[in-house]
This record gives C-alpha cells, sequence and structure tokens, in this order.
C-alpha cells in the first residue's frame, strides 16, 4: 500500500493493517457477517496464510500457541453470533496466560445492532470480563486506527486478548485512506516507564543482606524476556530458584540452582525452601493459590520483593515489602550490578537436605507392573534429548510433564495455567508450529482433552503440520478421578472415560497412528515417528489408578505435601530415615 | 466504612459497564453512583460510593479499575477531607389544611419548591445524606409520592491541594475514541 490517499473497503483496511503489524499467519472460521473479509483475502494470499481450524475456540488456541511461542501477537479471525461466542473460552485462557491475542469478528450490520437480528450477539459487552480491550468499530474511518490501537495494547504492558468487532457494512463501505503513523497515545493506558534508583538500591540491599533468599520466577520472566537477567541474578548472589507452571523453561532446569517447579504439584524441596526462606524475589508472578497453599502460613519468615508489571496483582494475594511496577528485565539489568557475590553455602546445603525424596521421585524406580504415565514423559524427554517444544494439555498428564520433562529453554513449554482449560493443547500446537517450523514439537495430552478438540486434527491434516501427538490414555479424567480417590472417599462420579481406538482415528485423517503399552517400546516408536513428516499420532496405554506426587491438597499449608507412600518404591532403605523435614 | 471513590473516565460507550462489573464481581452493592461532565472535554467525573468496608477489597477495586484502558485516574476518598453532598427531588401530596405546616419544614430545611399546583409540589433540597433523610422523614406526615435521588457527589476540600488531580484535556487527534466523542459533545 503506497502512502498516495487510495480508496480501500473495510474489508482490505483490515488485511492491510494485518500485515503493517508483521502478521504472516491468521486462524480462523468464515461465516456471514465476516464473508467481506474473507473475500478480500483473496488479494492477500501472498502476504497472509489463512488457517482453518474446525471451531472458533480452536482457531483463539492456535493464535494463543502462535503468540506464545513467538512472542508476537497471534489472530484469530470469525464469524458473528456463534463463531463469537466459541472464542470466548479461547479469549480466557489467553487473559488468564497474559497471552496477545487479536480477535476480529464480524458483527451484523451497524443499522441492526440492538435488533437481536440473525446471528447478533454483543460479543463486545460478553466478551468484557476475558479480554484486555474490546472494541466495536462503527465508523470505517476509526478501522485502521483501531487495529493499530488492538495490537498496541494485546503485546504491551501485561499482554492480553484484544477484540475487535466489526460490523459487515463497515467492511464493505470505502474510504480514502492512509495507514496513520502519528504516535500513538492513549490518555488512559499507562504501560510502566522506569524504575527509579530509589527501588533499585531497597532492592539490592534486601538480596545482599538475605542469608536464605530464593526466587519465585513466573511467565513475567520469559513475557520480558529476562531469563539472562535472572539468571545473572541467581548465579552472582547463588539465589536458589524455583519456577510456576507458566515459569517453567525460562531458567534452565538442569542448572543446580534452579529448584523447579513450586506449588500443589511442585518439588517438596522448592515448597520447602519457600516456607524456610527469609526473602522472596517474586519475579513476574502473581501468588495464585495453586503456588501458595493456604495464604496464612505462606513463607511466614520472609521478606518479600515483588516485581510485577501489572499493578492490580501487586498486594492482592500476599502483602509484599518491596513492591517494584515494572518491566522484570529492565529492574534486573538496574539491580543486578549492585549485587554482592556470595556462594550462600550454609542456605543450599540446607535445601540439598531436603532433596531426601529424590528416590522415590525417581519415576524408574516405582513398582508397577503397568506402564506409567510420568514414564512416559521421561521417556519423551530422553527421545527428544530435552530439546522438544512441548504443549501439554490440563490433568495429571500436565503435572507430570511439568516434573519430569526438563526443559532448558524459553518458550519450550506452552500449557494453559491460570485457566487449565481443557483441549488447549492440539490447537495450540497447531498454532505454534507455524512459528517453529524446525523444531520437534509434542503434544501431551489426555484422553480427556484430546477429546475437547479433537476435530483440530483435521485442521493439523489440511496444513500437513509437523507436530507429534503423544496421548497419555489412562481411560479416567485422570486428575479429577485422584481427588475424588483422595477426596470423596474413592467415588469416581463420571471419570470413567471411553476413547474411540485413536490409531484407527490416526489412521481416518491420514495420520501414522501407534500405540504403545511397555516402557521398552517406547523410544522404539519415538524414533519411528521422528523419520515421519506430518503429524503423527502415539496413544500410550497407562496405568489407570495413578497418583500425582507429592501434592499440597487444596488450601493446606505449602510445606505438608503428600508424598508417595515408600512401599511404591524400590530400594527404600535408608532413605526413609531422612523424611523428617520441618 | 462506606468507600467513596473519584473516577475519571473517558466518555465513551460501555465505560459504565466496565467499570460496574469490578464491584459485581465481588459480590458489592453500590450505594450511588454520580457522573457528569469535567472541566476537561470529553471526560466524565463518576463519584462511586460503595458500601463494603474491607481495606483489601477497596484497594483491589481501586487497582482494578486504574487498569482499565478508558479510564485516566481513580482516586480513593474515603479517607481524604472531602466535601459531599446529594441532590434530591421530592413529590409530596398535602391535604388542603397542610399547606402552612409544608411551609414551615421548607423553611426550616435547604429546600424549595420548584414546581407545584396546590396539592401536589416537588420539593428540591441539596445537602448531606443526613440532612436529606431528615428531610424526609419530616415529609413522610404528608402524601409522599416519589423520590428521586442524585447520590453523592464528592468533591476534596481546598485545603487538600494535594489530593487534587489535574487532567489534560484529550487532544482531538489523539485517540480515535476521543473522536468520537468530541463530535458527540459538539
Ligand atoms: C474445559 C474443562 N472442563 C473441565 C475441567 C476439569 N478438569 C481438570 S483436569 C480434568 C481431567 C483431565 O483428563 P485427561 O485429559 O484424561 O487427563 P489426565 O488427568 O487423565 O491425565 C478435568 C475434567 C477443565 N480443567 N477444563
Ligand atoms: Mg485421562
Amino acid at each position: 500500500m503506497s502512502n498516495k490517499k487510495q480508496r480501500f473497503t473495510g474489508a482490505e483496511i483490515i488485511w492491510e493493517c494485518l500485515i503493517r503489524e508483521g502478521v504472516e499467519v491468521v486462524f480462523g472460521y468464515p461465516g456471514g457477517t465476516i464473508l467481506p473479509t474473507y473475500d478480500a483475502l483473496n488479494k492477500y494470499r501472498n502476504k497472509v496464510h489463512h488457517v482453518l481450524s474446525r471451531h472458533e475456540q480452536g482457531a483463539t488456541h492456535m493464535a494463543d500457541g502462535y503468540a506464545r511461542v513467538s512472542g508476537k501477537v497471534g489472530v484469530a479471525m470469525g464469524t458473528s453470533g456463534p463463531g463469537a461466542t466459541n472464542m470466548i473460552t479461547g479469549m480466557a485462557t489467553a487473559m488468564m496466560d497474559s497471552s496477545p491475542i487479536v480477535c476480529i469478528t464480524g458483527q451484523v450490520s451497524s443499522s441492526v445492532i440492538g435488533s437481536d437480528a440473525f446471528q447478533e450477539i454483543d460479543i463486545t459487552g460478553a466478551a468484557i470480563p476475558v479480554t484486555k480491550h474490546s472494541y466495536l468499530v462503527m465508523d470505517i474511518g476509526e478501522l485502521a486506527s483501531t487495529i493499530r490501537e488492538a495490537f498496541y495494547v494485546a503485546h504491551t504492558g501485561r499482554p492480553g486478548p484484544v477484540l475487535i468487532d466489526i460490523p459487515k457494512d463497515i467492511q464493505n463501505d470505502s474510504i480514502e485512506f492512509i495507514y496513520p503513523e502519528d504516535e500513538l497515545i492513549l490518555p488512559g493506558y499507562h504501560p510502566p516507564e522506569d524504575v527509579s534508583e530509589d527501588y533499585i538500591t531497597k532492592f539490592s540491599t534486601m538480596v545482599n543482606q538475605a542469608e536464605k533468599p530464593v526466587i519465585l520466577a513466573g511467565h513475567g520472566v520469559l513475557l520480558s524476556n529476562a531469563c539472562s537477567e535472572v539468571m545473572e541474578l541467581a548465579e552472582k548472589s547463588s539465589i536458589p530458584i524455583t519456577t510456576t507452571l507458566l515459569g517453567i523453561g525460562g531458567v534452565p532446569d538442569s542448572h543446580p540452582l534452579v529448584l523447579g517447579m513450586m506449588g500443589m504439584h511442585g518439588e517438596s524441596w522448592a515448597n520447602h525452601a519457600i516456607q524456610e526462606a527469609d526473602l522472596l524475589i517474586a519475579c513476574g508472578m502473581r501468588f495464585d493459590d495453586r503456588v501458595t497453599g493456604n495464604l496464612k502460613t505462606y513463607s511466614p519468615n520472609s521478606k518479600k520483593i515483588h516485581i510485577e508489571i501489572d499493578p492490580s496483582e501487586i498486594n492482592k494475594n500476599v502483602k509484599v515489602d518491596l513492591a517494584i511496577h515494572a518491566d522484570l528485565g529492565t529492574v534486573l539489568r538496574h539491580v543486578n550490578p549492585q549485587i554482592i557475590k556470595l556462594n550462600r553455602k550454609k542456605w543450599l546445603d540446607i535445601i540439598s537436605g531436603w532433596h531426601h525424596d529424590s528416590k522415590r521421585r525417581d519415576i524408574l524406580n516405582i513398582k508397577s507392573d503397568k506402564l506409567l504415565g510420568a514414564q512416559v514423559i521421561r521417556k519423551i524427554w530422553e527421545g527428544t534429548k530435552g530439546n522438544a517444544l512441548i504443549i501439554s494439555d490440563v490433568g495429571q498428564h500436565q503435572m507430570l510433564e511439568a516434573q519430569y520433562y526438563k526443559h532448558e529453554e524459553p518458550r519450550t513449554l506452552l500449557t494453559s495455567g491460570g485457566l487449565g482449560t481443557m483441549g488447549f493443547s492440539l490447537p495450540a500446537a497447531i498454532g505454534a508450529s507455524f512459528h517453529e517450523k524446525d523444531k520437534e514439537i509434542w503434544v501431551i495430552v489426555g484422553d480427556g482433552s484430546i477429546q475437547m478438540t479433537m476435530m483440530e486434527l483435521g485442521t493439523a491434516m489440511q496444513e500437513n503440520t509437523n507436530i507429534n501427538i503423544a496421548i497419555i490414555n489412562n481411560g479416567y479424567l485422570g486428575m479429577v478421578r485422584q481427588w475424588q480417590q483422595m477426596f470423596y472417599d474413592s467415588r469416581y462420579a463420571e471419570t470413567p472415560i471411553s476413547s474411540p481406538d485413536f490409531v484407527k482415528l490416526a489412521e481416518a485423517y491420514g495420520m501414522n497412528g501407534y500405540r504403545v503399552d511397555s516402557i521398552e517400546d517406547i523410544l522404539p516408536t519415538m524414533e519411528k515417528v521422528q523419520k515421519n513428516s506430518g503429524p503423527s499420532l502415539v496413544e500410550f496405554k497407562v496405568e489407570e489408578h495413578e497418583i500425582v506426587y507429592p501434592m499440597v491438597p487444596a488450601g493446606a499449608d505449602l510445606h505438608e505435601m503428600i508424598q508417595r507412600p515408600w512401599n511404591e518404591v524400590n530400594n527404600n532403605g535408608q532413605i526413609q530415615e531422612k523424611e523428617k523435614v520441618k | 466504612m462506606k468507600q467513596t471513590i473519584i473516577v475519571l473516565v473517558q466518555n465513551e460507550p460501555g465505560v459504565l459497564n466496565r467499570i460496574s462489573r469490578h464491584f459485581y464481581r465481588l459480590n458489592y452493592n453500590i450505594d450511588s453512583i454520580t457522573a457528569g461532565r469535567s472541566e476537561a472535554m470529553g471526560i466524565t467525573r463518576i463519584t462511586i460510593v460503595c458500601n463494603h468496608s474491607d481495606q483489601y477489597n477497596q484497594s483491589l477495586i481501586k487497582s482494578q479499575l486504574e487498569e482499565l484502558n478508558t479510564v485516566l485516574k481513580v482516586q480513593d476518598i474515603t479517607r481524604v477531607p472531602s466535601v459531599v453532598r446529594e441532590y434530591a427531588l421530592i413529590k409530596v401530596q398535602i391535604q388542603k389544611d397542610e399547606a402552612k405546616e409544608l411551609n414551615k419544614i421548607i423553611k426550616k430545611s435547604n429546600a424549595k419548591i420548584i414546581d407545584g399546583g396546590k396539592l401536589v409540589s416537588i420539593i428540591e433540597t441539596t445537602g448531606e445524606m443526613e440532612e436529606i433523610e431528615s428531610l424526609i422523614n419530616a415529609l413522610k406526615q404528608f402524601k409522599i409520592l416519589e423520590i428521586m435521588r442524585s447520590g453523592n457527589m464528592a468533591m476534596v476540600k481546598v485545603n487538600q491541594d494535594e489530593h487534587r488531580i489535574e487532567i489534560e484535556e484529550i487532544d482531538k487527534k489523539k485517540g480515535w475514541a476521543t473522536q468520537q466523542l468530541s463530535d458527540a459533545l459538539s
């Protein structure tokens, strides 16, 4: 598009603007009110690739997966009414996990808005709780600036989903237009700028004076691209790091200072370290109830520093001593030079002492006649040399993935953390594959979760997406079954779930399908899969009654973890003695 | 203690919807909400009074409102000395022999009759909430037909200048939303 004034339809303006924003791929599904925009797409095929999902929820998760892995804004498109309501779950998922996506929906013509016209839904109203912001464009003159503003809002500050609802007549209308290049000024929107010297000094003093500090690394570490800054702080001052579920990958799991995941299914030494610490340095995390346990007894003796881009998260769940509302990377670049070198041998030794349960956490050491979900994850880790991009779904398999797949690089695990949206993984992986074109991609998904968005196998087939799908089939909605076993006397109400023949299903979609039920067959099957191009599916038949250990029951104290009973472990012997911590 | 907040917003469709949902989410009832144009073009000043005393949630609501794109500023004046006033219209019906009594009550309070036939009149008053309540109580001896109250409007006291917020006019050229607004206003 030249900068000379030219006439464009609203539909063309949409594509012109998306291209200006650097969009290369759009995930969507057509329908009546978005027809003009799809028609105009034909002119832009050489610049934008459109991926046809099988459900608009899928399209939003694809945009989300693409955004999480690339750091760019993902775009989803759909029609009004049912198309738009189908996108709500995807927007909510992106909202809870701060993922920048822009959703574009068609709307009935502006003249009939409000009359319950065919496929009319007040989607901007319905989407208020699940978006960072939403726009209804009622004037073609505002279309370009709105799209530009939407992208800006989506990826700045704390990222999140933004919805643009565009009536059909606005798409059809035309206007003389130049792309707005002037500075964007949004009076009510203030992403934070620099940090004051004062905070930096307080921060570094607290770290330098602490004896038992712990870094809590959240999703913000990745979103702020502050991975190396966090490691620098940790290494300089020998501070152990524990991550949230979404913080996984932000720091290399094999690093001696990295304790692994915290919280409900976190590593027990990580949780103990938090409880015993005298300083918590919370980096881009929000003290979700899944990581704090009982707030009253949470890390009782520590001072707390919270660096967070979203001011409404500060002092929300946990009261902190030093709150810094700013970009994490910026803060740490100021703080790190002021940190004194320390080796903290005493503190690190204490923490190592809590690693006593590693034997019973060694999944290859568990007594079991059947293949265990955790063993599958361990083997997938081995078979991919820890280098794959993993997209996990929601349930036991998600927690096992977090525990047993060691991630060394940022943005190598995508999962729905905040909303826990079953069905996220397959579409998110399809979306991610458009950015990670050369990486080995594995979807790790339960038999329940895959059946929520299984129709997207069609999308994977149509796009010949290079993803591998590992279905951990335990015949149950396993995580719910675990709660029923532990807290409802094993009354399994509606958790047994049957599945289609997944191998046949794969074949029906023209993919290679495999079934594995022994630990020995895992690596050889993976080798076959790795030779395939296009999508493959492997069903792992695993033990039905596996429990994810350790577990902090909801609302319990963080250090009160339920551990795997010793009688389920081989060679338990002398390690038992060290069990008494706290 | 009731929470009183002043919110400055861009005057655009849906803004009240975006604000009120945060109260609803915590299951709080808004006591009163009063909105009107401010000294700056395109900006509405709103006073919200909410009957909940949990300080944690008071600050949560403030920070959540601040986060909205359409909100320019939020000021919690619950603990800042302020002038708080309400405006009310009260329609009463009297018997023939009660006119004198009605006039006496009106004279005693800060009120006046702004519309009236012989037996039905509309009384206008402003004041603090308690004053309005006591006028209404006094009028109860007649037949009250209708009451319309504005809800509280608040303004930080003159000697509290450090709490005064200054707002800039939104430049017509700058935000698309503003453009729409100023057009609507002119
Ligand atoms: C959309 C949705 N519905 C329900 C739930 C509640 N839920 C959480 S985990 C889970 C079971 C998941 O089952 P499966 O995918 O088989 O995984 P498993 O736990 O067996 O590994 C359910 C039903 C949810 N998180 N999301
Ligand atoms: Mg299952």
